[in-house]
């Protein structure tokens, strides 16, 4: 039985769900969901198990999921296998998949769960009637958009640069030809360029991901939203209830868009509740909502749990208060958890596309220090690795990069 | 050779191939003859004097683990040493030695007496015997050699011809006959034998030269060896020059191309791309005003000198007009004229990757005859054949390579089964696990392959097997800002010089050896997904599309795949994925449709 590198994708239909799954494969994957639903090891191992978990990051839930296991040679793919089932929030299903990233999986390449399955000669008549049908309806990739363009020319880049990389290996100094250090840096840069414009344009392409500031009145929500957003918007004063209804400001975290929304305060009456009450219903799936008050009371109310696709408790004005519970302390006036808070909020506002092209531009900055060094080989190696990344980007699949990043393409226009 | 002898093996050739292929079926035990037509002209530098350079410096190490004698005889005969790419980083370091060439095919026609190889004076006419189950050669002066086991390392002498201008004959290369009779044979019994070119530049006598005007290439680095013995290190020092043609050259190849046998059509075998003739590069490169040309000695005090970079066919007068144009070769006297020569190789469709002609139950081939080009890439595949040859011979399974594993399993692997285009040469990025594929592991590599061939890896080889792993476990143990050793050679800015001075106790230890291990564990996880890549194109290479009849009905790709795919008709899932157009969903398509005719 072959056994691959762990991998991982959103294996569900893209967009709001009941529920939806995320699929692992590879050898050391249950240990992965073990660690990722913080299950004592062994928990999911041995057979085909089941468990439900939750899965964290720093102090706060992300989801609370269900994970089934395989263990090898009777799963789809033949590999030991775990599938998680989440809440179908979009955020939340990003967020889950982000973790196991971080916890040693990558991304399946397009198709890679079926050809581990053909190859493992594991795939059933079943399998095949179910992925006829979702092959047939077919993915486009990034197609003829702007992002499109951006990743052949990224492509195009990549070709050269690891065509003048070989060029040099074999044959300059064999040959008697001057080595071409100086150009292979010009395009080098050149290729970083290229791929941090994709990674501009992914982030700028999808829509700012929404950031509510919910909580009791008085508790510093706009003083924070204008703090983060580095000028005044709202109107602020010692006061409560200054804030009577939505104000928004876009702003830039780590080259994501985030949309930075203020709102009234909890609890009033008449005009007041009214306006939370619209806040409240202006949070739409997936959006991400920073909970603020004064002390761990009140908490968020529960419809606001169900609807958020993630919920950051805010303590703010640490600088007044002592206590230390109920979430994050933040501090505007002297910027006591700010940049906690800002690291937090830029993760959150990390997407497919955007984290793809992210991690490209990581690599591309890799190699070109690996270049500098000296080590062409290990250069090329990495090169070939943004090539695959990019591929997985630029080619549809089942599964995988594929979808996710024709979901975020949705609202894109043609030649934008 | 005595009347009614049987030989185990039988080694048509006494090339690189051919060498390699005697010694280690000697190695093994067996009764073993090489059939070569002049006994002095065995182990011949038939190009450039020269073994080594990128990925074939490897090659040679590879070679050297398993026992076989181009490492070592590069390191007895060498007059100067240079490290190609030594700022490109360990992977790609290209180890080259300039040698003697006389005394390198003295040096390797000793070692085969040493190992108790006859070699016989002779050529071959034909093969005798049923193709299926040959009994040795038939050669024009000895008659009937009769064997178990035959190696074919004939080089470019299969129907070799050899053209210069408007002369043109028989030979596999100057001054020797051609194994006409040979291809006759081969093609009689229907082997597929298809043709390939190659060329020779002009040797220059080395006093009509004025060497004080060129450029001095220095020896770069002193006492590397390619071999494991600590042999003599070649017999002197010499130098190297370099110098460039110009617009007068070009305007020479110009005026005489019509007289070229390659451009006048007369030559129809295709020539390699990386080693083109000066015709070639003139023709293709109209634009180039200049080319390099490495002036090389063929030995020590030797009296001719090599025209590296001047490959050339055309009429004896145009190579005059060209190498005299040619600053510090105004007054340059050829001593030999280039050729080009043409000659038959043996389909990749033929072999198997033992090197087994596959019609055949006992014949196997390696080297030029197979499509290769180069001495080191010939001396490798000499090695295998020779090895599975006397493996047959003692009823032992034959050995195959791992790509994954060693350039000499990636050569064979790229040669053998498909149908070449042009002479195979290796290069590093041939290879998809280039930073596992080093010179400096190259024996820790090939340990396992020595034990599968030879039962053992040799005492040599096993010493030094002990000793990483005692540098491994002494990396382990010491500690770093809380770290093992081991753990901290893992991060990219530790370089590998450093790590020498970290722990107390490593400088016990050969440098170069440790050097290797840190590589080792500096590399490790792009080595074992790349292992991993490679196992699953495998496995995509074993899946079969012949029952496909057409991909028009499969309703699961997409229309500009199914054109390529109805074109190009892969024979594997792996061509498949491979080709242009075709898209990993279209592959996903072919294996639903695949895995529906299956379940049906």
């Amino acid at each position: 039985m072959l056994s691959g590198e762990i991998i991982a994708a959103w294996a569900t239909p893209p967009g709001v769900s009941a529920l939806a799954v995320v699929r692992l494969s590879g050898d050391g994957c249950v240990r992965l969901a073990e660690a990722l639903l913080g299950l004592e090891d062994g928990r999911l191992s041995g057979g085909m198990r089941r468990a439900r978990g939750e899965v964290r990051r720093q102090n706060h839930t992300v989801d609370e999921v269900v994970a089934f296991s395989w263990p090898e040679g009777r799963s789809y793919t033949g590999e030991e296998m775990v599938e998680i089932t989440c809440h179908g929030v979009p955020g939340r299903v990003r967020e889950v998949l982000k973790m196991t990233f971080d916890l040693g999986a990558r991304q399946a390449e397009p198709g890679e769960f079926t050809r581990r399955a053909f190859l493992n000669g594991r795939m059933g008549a079943l399998d095949v009637i179910a992925l006829s049908e979702m092959t047939r309806t077919g993915s486009t990739g990034v197609g003829e958009s702007k992002i499109g363009e951006l990743c052949r020319c990224l492509e195009e880049s990549l070709a050269r640069t690891m065509e003048l990389l070989e060029g040099n290996v074999e044959f300059c100094e064999a040959h008697g030809l001057r080595p071409e250090e100086d150009r292979l840096r010009d395009q080098c840069s050149e290729l970083l360029r290229r791929g941090r414009k994709l990674r501009e344009a992914a982030y700028g392409a999808e829509k700012p991901r929404r950031v509510h500031f919910l909580g009791p009145r008085n508790a510093g929500k706009s003083t924070l939203v204008n703090a983060l957003a580095g000028k005044e918007l709202a109107l602020t004063s010692p006061e409560p209830g200054t804030t009577r209804d939505g104000v928004s400001v876009v702003v830039e975290m780590d080259g994501r868009g985030l949309e930075l929304r203020d709102s009234a305060g909890v609890s009033g009456r008449g005009l007041e509740a009214e306006a939370f009450g619209r806040a409240l219903r202006s949070v739409e799936d997936g959006d991400l909502v920073v909970w603020m008050s004064e002390g761990p009371e009140p908490g968020p109310p529960p419809e606001l749990q169900q609807r958020a696709g993630r919920i950051v408790r805010v303590v703010s004005k640490a600088d007044l208060h002592r206590v230390s519970a109920g979430g994050m302390r933040v501090s505007s006036l002297t910027g006591e958890g700010m940049e906690e808070l800002r690291r937090t909020l830029s993760e959150a506002g990390e997407t497919p596309l955007g984290a793809c092209s992210d991690r490209m531009v990581g690599r591309l900055e890799t190699a070109m220090r690996i270049l500098q060094k000296g080590d062409y080989a290990l250069t090329a190696e990495i090169l070939a690795d943004v090539k695959r990344m990019l591929s997985g980007l630029m080619n549809g699949s089942v599964e995988g990069m594929g979808k996710a990043v024709e979901r975020a393409l949705d609202g894109l226009c043609v030649g934008k | 050779m005595s009347p009614g002898t049987v030989y185990d093996v039988l080694v048509l050739g006494g090339g690189h191939a051919g060498i390699e292929a005697a010694l280690s079926a000697a190695r093994l035990g067996c009764r073993v003859a090489l059939v070569a037509a002049d006994r002095k002209r065995i182990g011949e530098m038939s190009c450039n004097p020269a073994i080594g350079g990128v990925a074939k410096g490897i090659l040679v190490r590879e070679i050297d683990a398993l026992g076989g004698s181009m490492g070592r005889g590069a390191d007895a005969c060498g007059i100067q040493f240079r490290m190609l790419n030594r700022s490109k980083g360990p992977a790609v370091w290209g180890p080259r030695k300039q040698e003697d060439a006389d005394l390198y095919s003295r040096w390797q026609l000793k070692n085969l007496r040493l190992n108790g190889v006859e070699v016989l004076e002779d050529v071959a006419e034909r093969l005798l015997g049923e193709t299926s189950e040959v009994e040795g050669l038939r050669c024009r002066r000895l008659g009937s050699v009769r064997a178990r086991a035959v190696v074919i390392a004939a080089g470019t002498f299969l129907g070799g011809k050899l053209f210069r201008g408007s002369e043109q004959w028989t030979g596999g290369r100057i001054g020797d006959v051609s194994a006409e009779r040979m291809e006759q044979d081969m093609r009689r019994r229907m082997f597929h034998v298809k043709r390939f070119k190659t060329g020779t530049p002009p040797r220059i006598t080395r006093r009509s030269l004025n060497l004080s005007v060129l450029d001095l290439q220095e020896e770069d680095g002193e006492g590397y060896l390619f071999g494991h013995e600590n042999s003599p290190e070649g017999p002197g020092r010499e130098r190297c020059y370099l110098t460039r043609s110009n617009r007068r050259t070009a305007e020479v190849v110009k005026r005489f191309i019509d007289q070229s046998p390659l451009y006048g059509g007369r030559i129809s075998g295709v020539g390699p791309r990386y080693c083109p003739s000066f015709e070639d590069k003139v023709m293709k490169f109209p634009d180039r005003e200049s080319h390099a040309l490495h002036v090389e000695p063929m030995g020590i005090d030797s009296r001719w000198m090599y025209l590296n970079g001047l490959s050339t066919s055309l009429p004896r007068r145009a190579q005059e007009k060209m190498v005299r144009s040619v600053e510090g070769l105004r007054g340059a006297e050829i001593a030999v004229y280039g050729y080009a020569v043409e000659y038959g190789y043996f389909d990749g469709a033929e072999l198997n990757r033992t090197l087994r002609l596959l019609r055949t139950g006992n014949v196997f081939a390696a080297g030029q005859v197979c499509g290769t080009s180069g001495y080191e890439e010939a001396a490798a595949m000499g090695l295998l054949a020779g090895a599975n040859a006397a493996r047959i011979c003692r009823e032992e399974e034959p050995v195959r390579l791992s790509r994954a594993r060693s350039y000499m399993g990636v050569m064979i692997d790229d040669v053998v089964g498909k149908g070449l285009t042009e002479p195979y040469r290796l290069f590093s990025s041939r290879s998809e696990n280039r930073l596992h594929l080093r010179p400096d592991n190259a024996d820790r590599r090939m340990a396992p392959v020595a034990e599968r061939i030879f039962g053992s890896a040799g005492e040599w080889l096993e010493k030094r097997l002990e000793s990483a792993g005692a540098i491994s476990k002494a990396l382990r143990s010491a500690r770093v800002e809380g770290k093992s050793l081991m753990e901290h050679c893992r991060r990219p800015e530790v370089g590998t010089e450093e790590v020498l001075h970290l722990a107390p106790g490593i400088g016990k230890f050969d440098a170069e050896l440790v050097r290797s291990v840190v590589l080792d564990e500096k590399y490790r996880g792009y080595i074992e997904r790349s292992e991993r890549r490679i196992e699953q194109r495998k496995r995509m290479e074993n899946v079969a599309l012949s029952g496909i009849d057409s991909y028009r009905s499969i309703r699961e790709i997409c229309y500009e795949a199914r054109v390529v795919l109805e074109r190009e008709r892969p024979a594997t899932l792996g061509e498949a994925a491979g080709l242009p157009g075709v898209r990993p969903s279209d592959v996903e398509g072919i294996i639903v449709h695949l895995a529906r005719e299956r379940s049906t």
